[in-house]
């Protein structure tokens, strides 16, 4: 009887991350590239998705990645895609390079029975098929058994190979600020 | 036609419309920079590589099918490479305007400018020059109303100096906008001045200072004034842009101080549309009281190349905000093919307090090579 009430107390009390596992139902990105003579432009791209599973609850670590397929990015302007595609992100190399991958993901110092709110993450990022260790910002809000989840993170393009966008004169900086908006269900949830 | 319709006559072909001159509508296509396709950071003018570029490849209904088309450059690439950092552009703009006024009418065919700019670009240094035919008063004269050097750094800070529009508000392509001509920034308003900027990804601060506007100077007309303007320009997330400007000129031989406040905002719902809204309040020493202009530029882009613009505008006189005059505008500017653009434009002014009615009309090709 006392072990019912625990797992009773347990399930209804059942806060963000604790699932085990969890997939990404919706996301999307948004790069903002500022360029070298003022201003900026932002590629937004829809489509993300992945699973996550538990793998430290504190602090928070998960298996599993999150990917981010580039071919869909726009910036409004079908000569700048192309050449963020072909020149740049160059997605027609392989699997490797057509998809930007999030792996390895901690949430520093927060619990997953816990963390809510904003935190700063890390995890292993993949992009133009290099991999290189990331830090950024997260904030978290669980709405129903979803959760929703705002990042951002620095991205310096010369760290992946990614040569320095240029084009009669304008160019994006090395330097783009990546935010990526998400929302995850539990597995098991979803199951049911 | 008597003297009055003649004054009349002359006003409005004085106040024609250029278009294409700089084109804020392209906000809806995330540039919310002048500097990225023109050399000048106030816009208008000579294209840059890029400007023509994206004229070509993205602006236009047509565009060449070559896979490394030149068509875009000075003269179709005829001259190759040979040019190195030398940017040369002829532009020509035939048009056709009528105009119907109360108790007359206007009809002319006219070459409203002829011109060469050329823009020579080493090292962060920009040398900028144009000279040309400018047809707007009834004696064409060959002039040069914008000339200047600039540097710009690694780090976005910028010195100019030279005759050029000092920076205010936006400048919308159409030079007789309320919220242009009616606040001194009209096509050949140009100041003798410095210019000192920074620009960084966020935001676009610009303050020049001058000994005033550069005609007035060369004429000696006794209305050139000590000018000093600022400018600050935030670009916020979402294709969004809010502008705060502030101008003043002081007292001249002719006229008393004039002082500027605007506040001018624009977005982009989506890649297709745009809306620009400026508002200005103006105080003029020995005024009446202070004056406001108000103008919307609505810009869809029905099909590639092809735009609908809708202006509503207004201005008052100085302490009379039940007066004035209210301008529904409406426009299209088509952009056939790089080198080309054609408009058609179509004003009604109405007189708030006499209810006197101007209608204008305006077909006009903008060629550049």
């Amino acid at each position: 009887m006392r072990s019912l009430l625990v797992l009773l107390l347990v399930a209804v009390s059942e806060p963000a991350l604790a699932q085990d596992q969890w997939r990404i139902v919706r996301g999307s990105v948004r790069v903002l590239c500022p360029l070298t003579v003022g201003g900026s432009f932002e590629a937004r791209g829809e489509g993300l998705k992945g699973s996550l599973s538990l793998k430290t609850a504190k602090p928070a670590a998960f298996d599993g990645r999150i990917e981010m397929p580039l071919g869909g990015l726009d910036t409004g302007i079908g000569l700048r895609n192309e050449h963020m595609k072909d020149n740049y992100l160059e997605i027609g190399k392989g699997p490797d390079f057509a998809s930007a991958f999030l792996s390895s993901i901690t949430l520093q110092g927060a619990d997953a029975a816990t963390v809510s709110g904003k935190t700063s993450f890390s995890g292993d990022l993949q992009v133009h098929g290099v991999t290189r260790l990331v830090q950024g910002t997260a904030e978290i809000r669980r709405q129903g058994n979803a959760i929703h989840i705002s990042a951002r993170l620095a991205v310096r393009l010369p760290e992946f190979g990614i040569p320095s966008p240029r084009y009669l004169g304008v160019g994006v900086r090395d330097e783009v600020q990546v935010s990526v908006t998400l929302e995850a269900a539990p597995l098991t949830q979803e199951v049911r | 036609m008597n003297t009055g319709r003649l004054l009349i006559a002359a006003f409005v072909a004085a106040t024609l419309t250029p278009l294409a001159e700089a084109e804020p509508m392209f906000l809806s296509k995330q540039y919310t920079r002048c500097l990225t396709c023109h050399f000048s950071p106030t816009g208008g003018g000579l294209l840059t590589a890029y400007g023509r570029s994206l004229s070509e490849n993205e602006l236009s209904t047509f565009k060449s099918g070559a896979a490394a088309s030149r068509e875009h450059e000075f003269l179709y690439g005829a001259l190759g490479d040979s040019l190195g950092a030398l940017q040369l552009g002829v532009t020509l703009r035939p048009a056709r305007l009528e105009v119907d006024f109360t108790g007359g009418s206007l009809s002319r065919n006219f070459m409203m400018n002829a011109e060469v700019t050329a823009a020579y670009q080493k090292d962060r240094w920009t040398l900028y020059a144009e000279i040309g035919r400018q047809g707007r008063t009834a004696k064409a004269e060959i002039d040069s109303f914008e000339h200047w050097v600039a540097f710009q750094s690694a780090k976005g800070l910028g010195i100019r100096a030279g005759r050029f529009l000092p920076a205010y508000g936006v400048r919308l392509a159409d030079h007789t906008t309320y919220t242009r001509r009616s606040l001194g920034f009209d096509m050949h308003d140009q100041i003798y001045g410095v210019e000192l900027s920074r620009s960084s990804e966020k935001a676009l601060f610009q303050v020049s200072l001058g000994p005033g506007r550069a005609a007035s100077l060369i004429d000696d007309d006794g209305r050139a004034a000590f000018t000093a303007s600022a400018r600050a320009q935030f670009d916020l997330r979402g294709s969004k842009s809010l502008v705060f400007s502030a101008l003043r000129r002081a007292a001249s031989d002719r006229a008393g101080a004039d002082t500027l406040g605007g506040l001018a905002f624009g977005f982009a719902p989506s890649r297709r549309w745009s809306v620009w809204t400026e508002g200005n309040v103006r105080s003029q020493e020995g005024g009446r009281g202070s004056s406001y202009t108000l103008a919307n530029e609505t810009s869809f882009e029905a099909h590639r190349g092809l735009w609908l613009k809708f202006t509503p505008q207004l201005r008052t006189n100085p302490g009379d905000t039940g007066g004035g005059v209210i301008r529904t505008g409406a426009a299209i500017d088509w952009l056939p093919r790089t080198h080309v653009n054609l408009g058609l434009l179509y004003y009604r002014d109405k007189d708030r307090r006499s209810s006197s009615v101007t209608k204008t009309l305006l077909a006009q090709a903008h060629l550049y090579f």
